[in-house]
């Protein structure tokens, strides 16, 4: 079983963009998209309700077609060479989708027959589901949860080495989203590539090893889940003072970026902390607290897909955070290098 | 591509609509059996019946005779010449004379229809419901995938459009074999058994079951057809109730607008030409008039052949097919 591609990337999309057409007029979904996803591990694909990545899932699976761009699967370009890679390829996308009068075990075992699968499989893999002793209940009656564990069954009808999963969580219980998120985790670390696209990210903060977070159709940020809070927290501080209106003019002055906060302000944009206590200790202003500010995931997201939205596309920040790193070094499909829509658009790609 | 059509059959034939399609058949064909069950009646039941009828009518003679009397025979008369005489038609008839009816002549009135003649007419009345059902199936097979939005799990799977376009749309033509047998079989032994319970006399020649099975492998084909255009025709439209809509909108308003304003289009309706196909030949009859009030009318017999119906039926039907290819090619799919 090939689990890693030449460029060690799974997925590979460059300069991706999709319009949608309508009564109301066009609307532009993807807009020069650059999404790398590490083969092996659990990938988060983030981004807010609407960014886009549903599209990018059904461009990546030909259900949608490509205004412009180039997308690989494991080095195969798709939807080109999608029939000879689609075998290696297993995906949910949104809600699980089957006949509704037809049992779970009839609907995998079309599904086998099709793909030429042993029929033997479809026991299996509805056993590896939990749902041997309901395969011959009708989809119309299974729950939510029994649902999204039909869809999967049916991607390991294939034994995929990638994953894809959009929202698998959405609707579920707690326990359900426990199990689902259990489940993906196994397959992470079975070797597979599972994407897998949320916008809860708490869900994705203990099961990914990598994310890119899109916002308005483009990347904003991709990398490991670690590097990505590490990045964000760099220069983060909360400060106690006496008073802080005054710190804050002190330091701004000193170049850095200081705003008020709950119980006194918040520093961005120092390396290192001892300067902000220099800086105000010269001014006669006494430090009793100084804190890092420890992000999660969440806070991270917020941050950069808000920025998005407000208009403005953050740069790229020093030091990128990178997902691991691919034999075939630097280059325009090569993990270790980060980009917009935008500088892809100017590079003339 | 065969594998994928074997995929689609086993899908297809899970589904209830199928099931429902046969159902209907046999319920159609249980009340046809019903209504031949009272036409084609044994020689002795017919005698029977005329014999209670010729009864009813000398009764009625005998009546009549009382005030039939000759003077009441000659007026008649001399009025029905002078109408004659007035209009300038001789045969117009008063019915003055009024002969003695005969047992005889009743039962030369009662004969059960001939054997291959009913068949013939039931195969082409209730083939249209065949018609229109595998057209519905065939629409409904693809439609409803996109109503469940199934078709997306089934493109993650298989993503060649073109194979996958084409068992689908292969599967519900070869969906109808089964189902029109059914209503052949039911129709072709039906009858003859019909006959024979009944005490009938009467049998097919070669020729008449050559003939019928000439018919019967008309319909099949074109019930394969319809299949297969239902099964486009709903993935180009996503919608059964959209197929069917355009169905009988065009059969209501187009066909009828066609024949009133042009009648001498309607050799290219599409109802007509399926006439003409299972029919082996057809024949329009429609009243051309001169302009004006005045003007004369004359009947006009538009004959359509086989082969004229064929190539209507055909190139209408693999019109849709193309377009609905090239469409569902370049869809997206949800």
């Amino acid at each position: 079983m090939e689990l890693v591609a030449d460029d060690g990337l799974a997925v590979a999309t460059r300069g991706l963009r999709k319009t949608f057409r309508g009564i109301r007029g066009r609307r532009v979904a993807i807009h020069g998209l650059d999404l790398d996803v590490p083969a092996g591990g659990v990938h988060g694909f983030l981004g807010p309700n609407g960014s886009g990545k549903t599209t990018t899932i059904r461009m990546l699976l030909g259900l949608l077609r490509a205004d412009s761009g180039t997308m690989h699967i494991f080095g195969q370009p798709v939807p080109q060479r999608l029939p000879h890679v689609i075998a290696r390829v297993g995906a949910i996308v949104e809600s699980p989708k089957f006949y509704p009068t037809f049992t779970g075990r009839r609907s995998l075992s079309l599904l086998a027959q099709a793909i030429g699968t042993d029929q033997r499989r479809v026991g299996e893999v509805l056993e590896e589901v939990g749902l041997a002793d309901r395969g011959d209940d009708r989809f119309a009656g299974y729950s939510l949860g029994m649902k999204q564990r039909l869809a999967i069954a049916a991607t390991l009808l294939k034994s995929p080495d990638l994953l894809i999963f959009d929202e698998p969580t959405n609707g579920l219980d707690p326990a359900g989203i426990r199990e689902i998120r259990e489940t993906m985790r196994n397959l992470g670390t079975q070797g597979r590539t599972v994407l897998v696209s949320s916008h809860i990210l708490s869900e994705i903060e203990q099961i990914a090893d990598t994310v890119s977070i899109i916002g308005r159709g483009q990347v904003v940020a991709q990398g490991s889940v670690a590097s990505l809070i590490n990045e964000a927290e760099t220069g983060g501080v909360d400060v106690g003072v006496d008073n802080p209106e005054a710190a804050v003019a002190v330091l701004r002055r000193a170049g850095m970026t200081a705003d008020l906060a709950p119980g006194g302000l918040r520093v961005t944009g120092v390396d290192r902390p001892a300067d902000i206590t220099r800086a105000l200790a010269a001014q006669g202003l006494y430090v009793d607290r100084l804190l890092p500010v420890h992000l999660d995931l969440e806070s991270v997201f917020l941050q950069l897909t808000q920025a998005d939205q407000l208009g403005a596309t953050p740069p790229p920040p020093e030091g990128t955070p990178t997902p691991p790193s691919a034999p075939g070094g630097a280059g325009p499909g090569s993990p270790g290098s980060r980009h917009t829509a935008d500088a892809d658009e100017e590079a003339g790609r | 591509m065969t594998q994928l059509t074997r995929v689609e059959l086993r899908r297809i034939f899970s589904r209830k609509i199928v099931h429902l399609s046969v159902l209907a058949i046999l319920a159609v064909a249980l009340l046809t059996f019903w209504g031949l069950w009272q036409s084609v009646q044994p020689q002795s039941a017919f005698e029977e019946q005329a014999r209670q009828d010729f009864e009813q009518v000398h009764e009625q003679w005998e009546q009549e005779q009382e005030f039939r009397d000759e003077e009441f025979i000659e007026q008649c008369l001399e009025e029905q010449e002078a109408e004659r005489e007035r209009i300038g038609d001789q045969t117009i008839d008063f019915g003055c004379e009024w002969p003695e009816p005969t047992l005889d002549e009743m039962l030369a009135g009662y004969a059960p229809p001939p054997m291959a003649d009913l068949a013939t007419s039931q195969l082409q009345q209730t083939g249209t419901l065949v018609f229109f059902l595998v057209l519905l199936g065939g629409s409904t097979a693809t439609a409803a995938e996109i109503a469940h939005r199934t078709l997306g799990t089934w493109l993650t799977f298989e993503p060649r459009r073109d194979r996958v376009f084409a068992s689908k749309v292969l599967a519900s033509g070869l969906v109808a074999i089964p189902i029109t047998a059914v209503f052949l079989a039911i129709i072709l032994l039906g009858v003859p058994l019909l006959y024979r319970i009944r005490g009938v006399d009467d049998a097919m020649t070669a020729t008449q079951w050559t003939d019928l099975a000439w018919t019967s492998g008309r319909i099949v084909a074109l019930a394969v057809f319809l299949g297969m255009v239902g099964a486009a025709a709903g993935l180009l439209l996503k919608h059964t109730g959209a197929v069917l809509g355009i169905a009988v909108g065009y059969l209501l308003v187009v066909e009828n607008m066609v024949r009133g304003l042009f009648p001498e289009r309607a050799r290219y309706l599409l109802s007509e030409n399926l006439i003409a196909w299972v029919n082996d030949g057809h024949q329009i009859y429609n009243w051309v008039c001169d302009d004006g009030f005045d003007g004369e009318c004359r009947e006009v017999v538009t004959r359509i052949s086989l082969e004229h119906g064929a190539a209507v039926i055909g190139l209408v039907g693999v019109a849709v097919i193309l377009l609905s290819w090239v469409v569902f090619r370049r869809r997206d799919v949800d």
